[in-house]
C-alpha cells in the first residue's frame, strides 16, 4: 500500500505552545493517500484534522512548538524542507480549498487578479493574459456563467456558493498532485452544499491528483471518498476503505458519529453534540484510551491505550473491542 | 486603583504617569520650588547658561528660566484642564441633548459640530483670536469652542447606543423623568470613553495653547507661558539656545507625559477604544 | 478598477459630499462673521486704534462690510468670492485674491512635500516593523513615534533651525528661496518640510505597522501563502493595500493639522505662504485678509477630505457599494 501512495504521513505529532502549556494537537498520526484516491478526514472541530491539512502545506501557526514524525510527498519529507522549497511546492504540487469562502478571498482585489496570482507558481512563464484566459475557462468548468464579468468582480459581489466555486477553480488551476479541501461546504447552506459536492464529484472524474477531503460529516465522506480516516482528539482512531468502514464501523466513536448522522431529529451542526461529554483536555492528555470518557462500551482494559488493530484488509481501529 | 495599577504595568504607561505627576507637582508647587520670582529681571545676567544661581539659565531679560518654566506649567496645565472640563461639560450636554432632541434641533447641533470640525483646529483658533483677541480668558473660551464637537459627537453616539437598551425603556415605563434617566443612567454609561477622550485631549490643548502663545496671540506677557518663552527664546536663538531648550523641553515633557498617560488609560479602561480613529 | 466610475453611485456620492462641503464653507464664513457681532467692541475701531476719527472708522466699517446685517455680509462675501474676488486688504488696499494666490503655491508645495516625505518614509518603516516585530527598528519606532508625535511641530522646527541652520549652517535660515531657482528653493524647503513631516512619519509608520499586523493574520493572507505566493507579494501587494486604508483615512484629518503646522513652520522659517499671511493679518486684525485666507484654507481642507473619501473608495471596493447612500455628517 505504501508503495503506491503519494502522501505518507508517519507518526506525525504536533504541539502548540499556549499559556497553559503545550497543546498536543496531533499525536502519532499515520495516514497514506494513494494516487488518484480521495481520502476523507472526519472528526469534530478540535480533532486535529485542520492542523493536519495545514501541516501538509507547511502553514502551521506561529505558536507551533514541536513537530515530529514525517510527511512524505513522493517519498520526500516535507518537514525537512526550507521555507523557499515549501513555497515552491504550494500552489504547484499541493493546493488547498479553505473552509470559509467569505474570508478566504482578499476583499480589495478582483477575482481575476487573485486567480492569476495563484497560478504564477504553477505557470511562471505565462503572462497575465494567458493566465486570465485559463482562469476564465476554469470558471466555466466549475459552473460559473459569464466568467469575464466574474473575473472583473470583487469577492463581495459574488454569492457564497460562487465564491467557493472560485476557490475550487483556484485550486484546480494549479493542477496539483494533492488537493486538500478543508470543510469546503460548512460555511454554505444546504442547497449550495449539495451543488458544491456535485461539482467536486464531477471534477474528481477528470482530476488526475489525489484529494484529501476534510469534513465533520460522515455522510459527505461516504459520498465522495475512497478511504476514510476518523480523527479524535489528535489521533486517528479508525481508518480504512470507505465501504469497509461503513459496513463495519468498529470504533465506538465512529459508531457514535454514524448514529448522529442517521438520527433524523438532530439539526445539522448539532449532530456531533449528541455524543455525550466533551473532547479531552489536549494540554493534559489522559492516559489510556482517549475516547474512554465518552465511550458507552468502556471496560477495565480501556485504562490502557489501544493500538490500531486490523478489522479487515486495510481497515484498522484503535479499540480493545476489535 | 486597579486602573492605576494597570497603567503602571506597561513601561510607556509608567513613563507617562511619572511625567504627568512631575508636571502637575511642578505646577502646584511652583512657588515653593522656584528659586526666583518668575518676572524678576536681572539685566546683568541676560541669556546666561545654567549656573548655581540660575539652574537652567536666564532669558533675554535675565529672568530665571527654571522658575518661569515652573510657573508656565500652571498656565499650560491650568488652561488645558479648564478647557477640557468646560468642553466636556458643554459637549456632553449638547451630545445628550442632540440624541434626545427632535430631529430638526439634532440636525442643527450636528451642523454646528460639522462646521466647527471643518476647520483645522489651529486655523479655527486663529480665526477666533482674530475676532475675540488674545488673553488668558479668551484663549480658554476659544479653545473650548474648538474642542466641544469632539466631546459632543462621542456623547451623542454613546447616548444613542445606550438609549435603546431595555433597562432604560423599563425605567421610562416606570415613570422616571428624562432628566433623571440622563443623570443616573445615561451619564454613568458614557463616562468611560469620554474620560479617555478627555485625557487624550489634554496634550492637544497644551500644544494648541502654547502654539497660540508662541505666535503672540495667546497668553500675553508678563504671564509666564511656555509658548511665549519659546517665542522669546526663538528671537534670541542666535545668542543662547537655553530659553528654547527649557521651554520646548518642559512643553514636550508635558505633552509626552499626558499622551502616554492617556494612551495607557485608554488601554486600561477599554482596549476596544483603540480601534477608534 | 472596473465599475468604479461607471455605476453612477459615485456621482451621487460626489454630489452629496459636495453639498455638505458647500454648506460647511458657507457655515464657516457665517460663523466668522457672526462672531464679529457677538464680540464687544468695534473691529474697525480696534483695527484703527482709539484715536481714529469717527469718519475714518465709518469708512472702514463700510469697506469691511460691518454695516451690513449678518446674512447680507455672508451673501455679499460669497457672491464676490464666486467671481474670484475675496475683497480688499483694508490696510494696503491690495486685492485679497492676489495676496492669497501669491501665497498659496508656497504652502501647497510645503504641505505636499511634507506629506510625501511622511508617506514615503512612514509606509516602508511601518512595513518593516510589522514583518519583523521586535526587531531593532520596531523598537526604535515604538519609542520615537510617540515622542515625535507628542513633540509640537514648532518645537521641532525651532530645534532643526537651531542645529542645522544656526549651528551647522547647512541650510538657509529664512525665506523660500530665489524665485525661479529650483535648487535654491529646494534648499530652502528641506528644513521646513522635515519639521512638518517628522511627527507624521512616526504616526504613519505606527499606523501601517498595526494595521498590517492585523491584515497579515486574515484568512485570505493564508490563502495567498497556501498558493505559494512569495512573501514579498503577499505583504507588499495583498496585505499592504488593505493596510493603507486607515492611513489614507487619517491623511484627511492630517492635512488640516498640516495646514495648522504650516502656520508655525512658515512663521519660524519666515517663508511666504498662506500660514504666515493669515498670521500677519490676525495680528493686526485685518478681517478681509483673514476671511479670504480662512475660506481658502477651509476649502483646501474640505476638498482634501473629499479626495480622501474617493481614494478610500478606490482602495476598498466594498466602500464603493455603499457610496451612493448618503452618509450623515460631513467635515472631518
Amino acid at each position: 500500500m505504501t508503495r503506491e501512495s503519494l502522501v505518507d504521513i508517519n507518526n506525525l505529532s504536533i504541539d502548540f505552545a499556549t499559556g497553559r502549556g503545550a497543546v498536543h494537537a496531533l499525536r502519532d498520526v499515520n495516514l497514506s493517500v494513494g494516487r488518484r484516491r480521495i481520502v476523507g478526514l472526519v472528526g469534530e472541530s478540535g480533532s486535529g484534522k485542520s492542523t493536519l491539512a495545514l501541516a501538509l502545506l507547511g502553514l502551521l501557526p506561529e505558536n507551533t512548538s514541536k513537530v515530529t514524525g514525517s510527511i512524505e510527498l513522493d517519498g520526500k519529507d516535507l518537514l525537512g524542507l526550507k521555507p523557499e522549497q515549501l513555497e515552491h511546492l504550494r500552489g504547484r504540487r499541493i493546493a488547498m480549498i479553505f473552509q470559509d469562502p467569505m474570508t478566504a478571498l482578499n476583499p480589495v482585489f478582483t477575482v481575476g487578479t487573485q486567480l492569476v496570482d495563484a497560478q504564477r507558481n504553477r505557470h511562471p512563464d505565462l503572462g497575465r493574459k494567458e493566465l486570465l484566459k485559463r482562469a476564465a475557462a476554469m470558471l466555466t468548468r466549475v459552473g460559473i456563467s459569464d466568467p469575464g464579468a466574474r473575473l472583473a468582480a470583487y469577492p463581495h459581489q459574488l454569492s457564497g456558493g460562487m465564491r467557493q466555486r472560485v476557490m475550487i477553480a483556484m485550486a484546480l488551476l494549479c493542477e496539483p498532485d494533492v488537493l486538500i479541501a478543508d470543510e469546503p461546504t460548512t460555511a454554505l447552506d444546504v442547497t449550495i452544499e449539495a451543488q458544491i459536492v456535485d461539482l467536486i464529484k464531477d471534477i474528481q472524474a477528470e482530476f488526475s491528483g489525489s484529494i484529501i477531503f476534510v469534513s465533520h460529516s460522515l455522510g459527505l465522506i461516504s459520498e465522495l471518498c475512497d478511504e476514510v480516516a476518523v480523527m479524535y482528539a489528535g489521533k486517528v482512531v479508525e481508518s480504512g476503505p470507505t465501504r469497509s468502514l461503513f459496513a463495519r464501523p468498529s470504533h465506538p466513536y465512529t459508531q457514535a458519529l454514524l448514529a448522529c448522522e442517521i438520527d433524523p431529529d438532530s439539526e445539522p451542526g448539532e449532530r456531533l453534540v449528541t455524543i455525550k461529554g466533551a473532547l479531552p483536555d489536549l494540554v493534559d492528555v489522559p492516559s489510556g484510551c482517549i475516547f474512554a470518557d465518552r465511550c458507552p462500551a468502556r471496560f477495565e482494559k480501556c485504562s490502557q491505550e489501544p493500538a490500531l488493530r486490523e478489522v479487515a484488509a486495510g481497515h484498522n481501529a484503535a479499540c480493545w473491542l476489535v | 486603583m486597579d486602573i492605576l495599577r494597570r497603567i503602571w504595568r506597561s513601561p510607556s504607561g509608567r513613563i507617562g504617569l511619572i511625567a504627568t505627576l512631575l508636571v502637575i507637582i511642578g505646577g502646584l508647587a511652583a512657588p515653593l520650588l522656584a528659586t526666583h520670582m518668575p518676572n524678576q529681571i536681572d539685566v546683568a545676567a541676560r541669556l546666561s547658561p545654567p549656573s548655581a544661581t540660575h539652574w537652567l539659565g536666564t532669558d533675554q531679560l535675565g529672568r530665571d528660566l527654571f522658575s518661569r518654566g515652573l510657573y508656565g506649567t500652571r498656565v499650560a496645565v491650568g488652561v488645558a484642564l479648564a478647557v477640557t472640563a468646560i468642553a466636556l461639560l458643554i459637549g456632553i450636554l449638547l451630545g445628550i441633548a442632540a440624541a434626545y432632541a427632535p430631529a430638526p434641533i439634532e440636525r442643527i447641533i450636528l451642523a454646528v459640530f460639522d462646521i466647527i470640525s471643518a476647520y483645522p483646529s489651529l486655523i479655527l483658533a486663529l480665526a477666533l483670536v482674530a475676532v475675540l483677541g488674545p488673553g488668558l480668558q479668551n484663549i480658554i473660551i476659544l479653545v473650548t469652542i474648538v474642542f466641544v464637537p469632539r466631546f459632543g459627537r462621542i456623547a451623542r453616539a454613546q447616548t444613542l447606543t445606550i438609549k435603546e437598551q431595555p433597562f432604560l425603556e423599563a425605567e421610562r415605563a416606570l415613570g422616571a423623568s428624562g432628566g433623571r434617566i440622563m443623570l443616573f443612567h445615561v451619564l454613568p454609561n458614557i463616562v468611560g470613553p469620554i474620560v479617555v477622550l478627555a485625557s487624550m485631549n489634554i496634550p492637544v490643548v497644551i500644544t494648541l495653547e502654547a502654539g497660540l502663545s508662541f505666535l503672540g496671540v495667546g497668553i500675553r506677557p508678563p504671564l509666564a507661558s511656555w509658548g511665549s518663552m519659546l517665542f522669546d527664546g526663538f528671537t534670541y536663538i542666535g545668542q543662547s539656545v537655553w530659553p528654547v531648550l527649557v521651554a520646548g523641553g518642559m512643553l514636550t515633557l508635558a505633552t509626552l507625559g499626558f499622551t502616554l498617560f492617556g494612551e495607557a488609560l485608554r488601554d486600561a479602561i477599554d482596549p476596544k477604544l483603540r480601534r477608534e480613529p | 478598477m472596473n465599475g468604479f466610475w461607471s455605476k453612477g453611485s459615485l456621482a451621487r456620492y460626489g454630489a452629496s459630499r459636495l453639498a455638505t462641503a458647500v454648506l460647511v464653507l458657507v457655515g464657516s464664513i457665517a460663523l466668522l462673521c457672526s462672531l464679529t457681532l457677538i464680540v464687544p467692541g468695534d473691529p474697525a475701531r480696534i483695527l484703527l486704534g482709539a484715536r481714529a476719527t469717527p469718519e475714518l472708522v465709518e469708512t472702514f466699517r463700510q469697506q469691511m462690510g460691518l454695516n451690513l446685517p449678518l446674512y447680507e455680509r455672508v451673501f455679499v462675501f460669497f457672491r464676490h468670492a464666486l467671481q474670484g474676488d475675496l475683497g480688499t486688504d483694508v490696510i494696503s488696499g491690495r486685492s485679497v485674491t492676489d495676496m492669497v494666490m501669491a501665497a498659496l503655491p508656497n504652502t501647497i508645495v510645503l504641505a505636499l512635500s511634507a506629506i510625501g516625505l511622511a508617506v514615503l518614509l512612514g509606509i516602508p518603516i511601518g512595513c518593516y516593523a510589522a514583518v519583523r516585530p521586535g526587531s531593532l527598528l520596531d523598537q526604535v519606532l515604538a519609542v520615537f513615534s510617540v515622542s515625535l508625535v507628542a513633540t509640537p511641530s514648532y518645537v521641532v522646527a525651532i530645534l532643526l533651525l537651531y542645529f542645522f541652520s544656526v549651528r551647522l549652517g547647512w541650510f538657509p535660515v529664512l525665506g523660500a528661496g530665489e524665485p525661479g531657482h529650483f535648487l535654491d528653493q529646494l534648499h530652502h524647503l528641506i528644513l521646513p518640510m522635515v519639521a512638518l513631516a517628522v511627527g507624521w512619519v512616526g504616526y504613519i509608520a505606527r499606523l501601517v505597522r498595526s494595521s498590517l499586523l492585523e491584515v497579515l493574520s486574515e484568512p485570505f493572507i493564508r490563502t495567498a501563502r497556501a498558493y505559494g505566493q512569495p512573501e514579498r507579494r503577499v505583504v507588499m501587494k495583498y496585505a499592504l493595500k488593505l493596510a493603507c486604508i486607515p492611513t489614507v483615512a487619517i491623511l484627511g484629518v492630517g492635512i488640516g493639522e498640516l495646514m495648522g503646522g504650516a502656520v508655525f513652520v512658515e512663521v519660524i522659517f519666515n517663508r511666504p505662504g498662506l500660514g504666515s499671511l493669515v498670521f500677519d493679518a490676525i495680528r493686526v486684525r485685518n478681517y478681509p485678509v483673514v476671511q479670504g485666507c480662512i475660506l481658502i484654507i477651509v476649502a483646501i481642507f474640505v476638498v482634501t477630505n473629499l479626495l480622501v473619501d474617493f481614494a478610500y473608495a478606490w482602495l476598498d471596493p466594498r466602500v464603493r457599494e455603499t457610496l451612493g447612500r448618503a452618509r450623515s455628517g460631513g467635515g472631518a
